[in-house]
């Protein structure tokens, strides 16, 4: 049995096949841009090449943009049509936005408008989901469909020969669409896991709240679908969705590539013409709430060994002329890797991988937001110099060089964002739906290049407000809490959304009834299954040695895990030997306990760490990692009962309390046999899992599913 | 057309100043005005205009891969391509990336049998600096123990989580060069691109130097230009920091004789990363050069590209007897080789697959395929063409790749016409000719226990 939970240090599973079929290894190893280094022996070079310039040339004179030319126009029912003739390649683009997304999601069931966009493709009154991709795939083209928060867009990109056909499949998808029941439940099942995957990212979880946080629980842009809003989607509110916002004066069509405007508007007027107008609701975009003083909201993540840090707040509405300026900050500020974030909080004092500040733009009003991922022994300093940052962009002049490095990037990398029919078409588009002009874009490069230092500073001190700031800690509460103390106030939160005290993390020794005589003797086999393949098998032997037990693991196949556990017969723990590898990343650990101390060396990939000592005090009661399923086994379980556990975790060097709240029953079968077993939850650990344990004493484990992953176990034979 | 007002403006003004435009409407697709020239140390230019936006692609081909390395000289075409990321008399370690990054432009490199490239896409006005990068490393590369030392740690990682660790990887790569070539007669292509470990260990900072000072002279490769740029300034800019690199020596010839005497052959690997079987069919075929390499190149996307071919029709959608299919046509200077792969489902022995295969392979031979399915493999083949032809990077590749495949850079139109114009006949004929039982290698994966620590 023993759940093998350490596999969550290495959820990067995927099936490699396409990967290793690669003919030509592309990608150079290079680093992350890389820490100053020494200046580089000049070996190789000759005297006689002594022309030769020693310092990069600057920039030549900035060449000016020839923007494609195009036609809008409005058809007789509302929609709005827009045309990019570029005919360099015979290739085609052809674009439909629906003005309305996943800001009008009605709040129970958030996420509906992804669903909606996934769904467009699976069935139209002519075509089922697979004549579909056959029909585009036949002509080598690509048909897609995916949504935003302020719309959704469904895009063909076709030979221009094949303008017509992309035409009709667009029309039928996006006017006819069937949304079959069988590919619903595909859909919606994909989107469960996509979800599940996104909920146990940090970076995700920090995001979240800094929108909730920023916007104001109620305001659209704060809405995000959850596991519980998904699962009521259902084909009526799809129909409804549709009904209520696909309407021809809610759309904006944009074809671009090798085409003839006037085809295109005949084209269009064939395709869309009988298209209903008529009024959409539209999203109710309350007040974000006012902020007096800055406040941080720390999400506890236990065993986090990094915290995510966000600080921002509101910014710009989309027609504010400040933008161009915002921007340049923002280049200056976080905007890349000569960035005074990037440049202090990763090159400086090496703090980080990257530091980053970004500005947003959507349909209504925008946010301002600086991000950093750093070790926890430095959480408090990383936010103090964030927050420096911002101050400093408002109570200092920006330096000549620094403004033109930051305009001559911005001008100079404009034109390779436009360069094929289909990035042409997309810009367009976005500046149109933001309700702007097309000289937003036409103009961008004219008015980048107009914005001065005062400018700067100017919207600095208007808009950039450390001092009300949201500030978004996403880490291990036991680590680095108290440092934070006296930054600002600060507000607790679980993962899941649930407001903490500091209380709630003390650690105690389990109060639970454990009978280690249930204990006996077994081998236990799984499989585990990637995406339904079956990818791997684990090993699990629990043996004698003397008066005490030696659980040995071993694991083989997309991952390698070797381990060996002993304890004594009254499940204390005695030592902890185990070696994780997935790929070329190998991590191993050696650790002893005795009177209340953990010792022992922990060897982490680089970028973890490396090697370090471990030399800690625990509470009594503490597990070691990979006990913790014969300790189970042996305790008494029933539904409706939550236990915690105290368990050391090698990676970060501490302990964090383990709950396992037993859900409900359920009968399972798997190759093993067929199984009473108790569902139970485990929380508290980075990588959430749920347990299916035998409720028959020793409660093995019949399968393990890991949350947002598509990784299980199941139990394949049980030998004693 | 109606033009909003602005827009003319700003047509007007661009025509104003900008050079006159070089691309018109082209004639037929694929096609891509250019001009090739030659500097005295023998680096061969290729220069094509673009003014459609403000951006440019600098791309060099080194005409060295794994193809000129020689017995118990494995891996340096690959070791290289981490080397010139190492810094060079003016550029530190790390620096090339920075400096691409700031001037808002991407940049990478790659390794294939016979060419290994480096390219950038820039900001038109920051052309300059691509070029001076290029030409820092091409003249004065820094090879020193320590960068040899650490990027062979870094390939040696790259081999363990490409190949060793990776399902298939062992399976694959073979599949592409020792199994179905003659490693005695064809050593060119007989050895792994990734190469030995062994050899790797044993290469010095002078073997090294040797193979830099050979293969990545200025005579051994081509640089390539393509955007919104001025001639007469590039012409220069390339003359002043590429021209007073020594020529270097003459490059031996790539010797490959007889390359596939051995077939048929078959090989068995026990891969302890894979858990499914796979069975992995490697056909010999013609040059580059050759006008088979036509019918062949859509008989493989009909036999497994994409979700309507045939085997993945049979074997996957029907049978499903395997989890995934695919079809690799690996053209080169010398003779090439289609790999036609296929996982099977649990249950299933390889050899049931093979059998499916070669029952479509003698359908193909014996009736040929229908106009239907020659139609659909054109339209896909000529979109994957015209779509890459749409950055300037693209067509950059596109430019070098006709030029080393076929000699001229004018292939590109040339290669998608002859593509286009494949009759059914072309099809059965080159079924018949190539994908036979007796010209094949076959490869099978058999899942093995995990090793022990």
């Amino acid at each position: 049995m023993r759940p093998i939970y350490s596999m969550r240090a290495f959820l990067l599973i995927a099936i490699p096949f396409a990967a290793a079929c690669a003919s030509a290894p592309a990608v150079p190893d290079t680093p992350a841009p890389a820490a100053p280094q020494q200046p580089m022996p000049s070996a190789g070079a000759e005297n006689d090449l002594a022309d030769f310039p020693s310092n990069p040339p600057p920039p030549l004179p900035a060449q000016p943009l020839e923007f494609p030319g195009f036609r809008e126009t409005t058809l007789p029912n509302g929609l709005q049509l827009i045309i990019v003739e570029q005919h360099d390649q015979p290739i085609a683009n052809l674009s439909l936005y629906i003005e309305s997304g996943a800001a009008n999601d009605p709040p129970p069931e958030a996420g509906l408008a992804n669903i909606v966009a996934q769904m467009l493709t699976k069935g139209t009154a002519d075509r089922t989901a697979e004549e579909i991709s056959q029909t585009i795939e036949g002509v080598g083209g690509d048909l897609t469909a995916s949504a935003a928060d302020d719309y959704i867009r469904v895009s063909a990109v076709v030979l221009a020969d094949d303008l017509p056909l992309a035409f009709e499949l667009v029309q039928g998808v996006t006017l006819e669409p069937t949304f079959p029941q069988d590919e619903l439940d595909i859909v919606r099942t994909r989107m469960l896991s996509a979800l599940q995957a996104e909920l146990a990212q940090p970076a995700s979880v920090a995001q979240r709240r800094f929108v909730l946080e920023v916007y104001g629980a109620g305001h659209p842009y704060s809405l995000a679908a959850l596991p519980g809003t998904v699962s009521e989607i259902d084909k009526a509110d799809l129909e409804e969705f549709h009904d209520a916002h696909f309407s021809a004066d809610n759309a904006v069509l944009v074809v671009s590539g090798d085409v003839d405007a006037d085809e295109v508007e005949e084209l269009a007027s064939n395709a869309f013409g009988e298209w209903a107008g008529g009024g959409v609701p539209e999203p109710t975009f309350i007040e974000p709430p006012a902020r007096e003083a800055a406040r941080i909201y720390f999400v506890h993540r236990p065993g986090s060994v990094q915290s995510n840090i966000l600080v921002g707040h509101v910014g710009i509405r989309p027609e504010n002329p400040d933008y161009y300026p915002l921007q340049v900050l923002n280049k200056i500020v976080g905007g890349g890797t000569d960035s005074r974030l990037f440049s202090i909080l990763r090159e400086e004092k090496g703090w980080t991988y990257g530091a980053y500040s970004r500005l947003s733009r959507p349909e209504e009003i925008g946010y301002f937001v600086a991000s950093a991922e750093v070790r926890n022994a430095v959480t408090d300093s990383a936010l103090i110099e964030m927050l420096n940052q911002l101050n400093r962009i408002r109570d200092e002049t920006v330096t000549a060089a620094e403004l033109n490095a930051a305009k001559s990037f911005l001008t100079g990398s404009f034109p390779l964002r436009i360069e094929t029919a289909g990035q042409i078409a997309a810009q367009i588009a976005q500046v149109r739906l933001l309700g702007l002009p097309v000289d937003a874009l036409t103009q961008y490069r004219e008015r980048i290049e107009m914005v001065s230092a005062a400018d700067v500073q100017r919207v600095a001190r208007e808009y950039i407000r450390p001092e009300r700031a949201v500030i978004v800690v996403v880490g291990d509460a036991t680590q680095v809490l108290e440092d934070l103390e006296g930054i600002a106030p600060i507000e607790m939160y679980s993962v899941e959304g649930d407001p903490l005290e500091m209380a709630d993390l003390e650690i105690t020794a389990p109060t639970v009834d454990v009978d280690a005589a249930a204990l006996e003797p077994a081998m236990l086999t799984y499989q585990l299954m990637v995406q339904g393949n079956p990818l791997g098998t684990a090993t699990i032997t629990l043996a004698r040695e003397g008066d005490n037990w030696l659980s040995t693991t071993t694991m083989g196949g997309a991952m390698n895990q070797q381990s060996e556990v002993r304890f004594t017969s009254e499940l204390e723990p005695i030592s902890a030997m185990q070696s994780l590898s997935q790929g070329a990343v190998t991590i191993t650990s050696d650790l002893a306990y005795a009177d209340g101390r953990v010792t022992g060396t922990v060897e982490l990939p680089p970028q973890m760490g490396g090697a370090k000592d471990v030399d800690a005090e625990v509470v009594p009661g503490t597990l070691l990692p990979e006990m913790e399923g014969w300790y189970l086994a042996a305790a008494e379980l029933a539904p409706g009962k939550a236990i915690t556990i105290p368990q050391f975790n090698a990676q970060s060097g501490t302990v964090a309390g383990v709950t396992y709240t037993v859900t409900g029953t359920e009968t399972l079968t798997t190759p093993a046999g067929t199984f009473e077993t108790f569902r139970v939850e485990v929380s508290g650990v980075p990588q959430q899992a749920i347990l299916y344990l035998r409720q028959d004493s020793p409660h093995i484990t019949v399968r393990q599913e890991f949350v947002g992953q598509p990784v299980v176990l199941e139990l394949q034979e049980v030998a004693r | 057309m109606r033009l909003s007002g602005i827009n003319s403006l700003i047509i007007l003004l661009a025509l104003a100043t900008a050079p006159p435009s070089v691309a018109q409407q082209p004639t037929a697709p694929g096609t891509i005005p250019f001009e090739i020239y030659q500097l005295d140390n023998g680096l061969e230019v290729i220069l094509a205009q673009d003014h459609s936006v403000p951006v440019v692609a600098v791309d060099v081909w080194y005409h060295v891969g794994a193809a000129n390395e020689r017995p118990g000289l494995t891996g340096f075409a690959h070791l290289f391509e981490h080397m010139m990321f190492q810094g060079s008399e003016n550029v530190e370690k790390g620096e090339h990336m920075q400096l691409v990054e700031r001037a808002g432009g991407s940049m990478n490199g790659s390794t294939a049998v016979d060419r290994t490239n480096y390219f950038e896409t820039l900001p038109a006005n920051r052309l300059n600096l691509g070029l001076w990068l290029e030409a820092d490393r091409m003249r004065s590369l820094a090879i020193t123990a320590e960068n040899l030392e650490n990027q062979r740690e870094v390939v040696k990682e790259e081999r363990r989580l490409r190949v060793d660790n990776a399902p298939y990887g062992v399976s694959i790569r073979s599949s592409l060069s020792t199994v179905p070539y003659n490693s005695e007669t064809c050593f060119a292509y007989g050895h792994e691109t990734i190469g030995s470990m062994d050899d790797l260990n044993a290469a010095d900072p002078a073997d090294v130097q040797r193979f830099f000072n050979v293969y990545y002279a200025p005579g051994n490769a081509t640089l390539a230009v393509v955007g919104d740029f001025d001639p007469d300034r590039v012409r220069t800019l390339i003359e002043e920091y590429f021209a007073e690199i020594p020529a270097g020596p003459p490059v031996p010839e790539v010797e490959c004789e007889q390359p596939f005497s051995d077939l048929p052959v078959q090989k068995t690997f026990q891969d302890a990363n894979a858990n499914l079987p796979a069975l992995f069919l490697t056909y010999g075929l013609p040059a580059a050069g050759s006008p088979d390499v036509y019918p062949l190149r859509l008989l493989a996307a009909v036999l497994a590209g994409g979700e309507s071919s045939r085997l993945h029709q049979r074997l996957v959608r029907e049978e499903q007897s395997a989890l995934q299919v695919l079809s690799v046509p690996d053209f080169r200077k010398g003779p090439g080789i289609l790999l036609i792969g296929a996982i099977a489902n649990q249950g299933v022995e390889p050899a049931q697959i093979e059998a499916v295969v070669e029952e479509e392979l003698a359908t193909v031979r014996a009736e040929g395929i229908s106009a239907a399915e020659l139609e659909k493999a054109k339209n896909q083949y000529r979109s994957q063409v015209i779509r890459q032809l749409q950055t300037a990077l693209g067509k950059a590749e596109a430019l070098h790749q006709a030029n080393m495949l076929y000699g001229d850079p004018a292939a590109v139109r040339t290669d998608l016409a002859k593509t286009l114009a494949v009759s059914l006949e072309d099809i059965q004929r080159v079924a018949v000719e190539y994908l036979t039982p007796d010209n094949r290698a076959t490869v099978i994966t058999e899942p093995a226990p995990a090793a022990k620590e």
